[in-house]
């Protein structure tokens, strides 16, 4: 079972207690400047209409693949009914025929 | 205007409406925190400085995708994080730690974890961090996060979850592993010194 009293646990547990450097508790003016300009860069993107246009965009064109695949498919899907017909008429076409 | 006692909420609110006093104020209330993240997960040869406006442009470019479910904090501690794991991600040189690589002061805190069975001096605290530092350094971006959060840090499982965005099981298993693997690099360590 482990105690903390394994090497690692006591390594770790003097790193977490070792007095820490001191962070940054401001961003240097240049730095706030770059934030600022990519912020304000970003309201004149507009973005929200360019992204609901392309959303409209990406759903009409998934309804109309949709609508294809199913139209094909149908039109595609083979009909006993017809197949037992052209069987005849085939026979009939193939007699009849000069 | 001073919006030093402003909540923060409603410095968003001003922010959304295009209000630069508003965006100083956040940049300069939330700098701090966002320090103390980079600083904790801070990948080789990266600037601080650097990532901590990273992180700050991601949270004002992306503010309006902020839907106020959690404190503001927590939504910018998730991003900071996420930042750092990235940054921590490109870092594909992961250095194997030798014994010769090692200061006289974190050689002699080998000896005490190897010799003896007491907490480590007060003053051995630094050396400790940097030889932890050290370790840390040859894991994955995930394993050293995890590492960082729940033993540096001191967060809990929970709020690890909520600022990496991984289930609970997820962070207990990966804190298992590294530990795992921190703990065979650091008995490689002792066993160069102590056969």
């Amino acid at each position: 079972m482990n105690d903390g009293k394994t090497p690692l646990d006591r390594l770790l547990r003097a790193a977490s207690r070792a007095p820490r450097e001191d962070s940054l508790t401001t961003l240097p003016f240049p730095a706030e400047a770059r934030v600022l300009a990519a912020w304000r860069s970003s309201l004149s993107e507009s973005p929200g209409w360019i992204g609901l246009w392309l959303r409209t965009g990406l759903a009409a064109a998934a309804v109309t693949l949709a609508l294809t695949l199913v139209l094909t498919w149908s039109h595609l899907r083979p009909d006993p009914e017809e197949d037992e017909y052209a069987a005849a008429n085939a026979t009939l076409y193939v007699a009849v025929a000069p | 205007m001073d919006d030093s006692e402003t909540p923060v909420t409603e410095l968003v609110a001003r922010i959304r409406a295009g209000d630069e006093a508003a965006a100083r104020a956040l940049i300069v209330r939330l700098t701090p925190a966002v320090a103390r993240i980079v600083r904790a997960n801070l990948p080789r040869r990266t600037d601080e400085e650097d990532l901590v406006q990273t992180v700050l442009t991601k949270v004002f470019t992306h503010l309006d995708q902020f839907r106020g479910v959690v404190p503001l904090e927590h939504w910018v501690a998730r991003i900071a994080v996420n930042t750092c794991r990235h940054a921590l991600a490109k870092e594909r040189n992961r250095p194997e730690l030798r014994h010769a690589d090692l200061s006289e002061e974190q050689v002699a805190v080998l000896d005490h974890l190897a010799t003896e069975s007491s907490d480590l001096d007060p003053q051995q605290g630094i050396a400790a961090r940097d030889l932890t530092s050290q370790l840390l350094s040859g894991l994955k971006p995930e394993d050293r996060l995890v590492i960082t959060l729940l033993h540096l840090e001191g967060r809990s499982v929970e709020e690890i979850r909520d600022v990496t965005g991984w289930s609970i099981p997820l962070v207990k298993v990966r804190a298992f592993r590294a530990r795992r693997k921190m703990k065979k690099h650091l008995d490689q360590l002792l066993k160069e010194k102590h056969p």
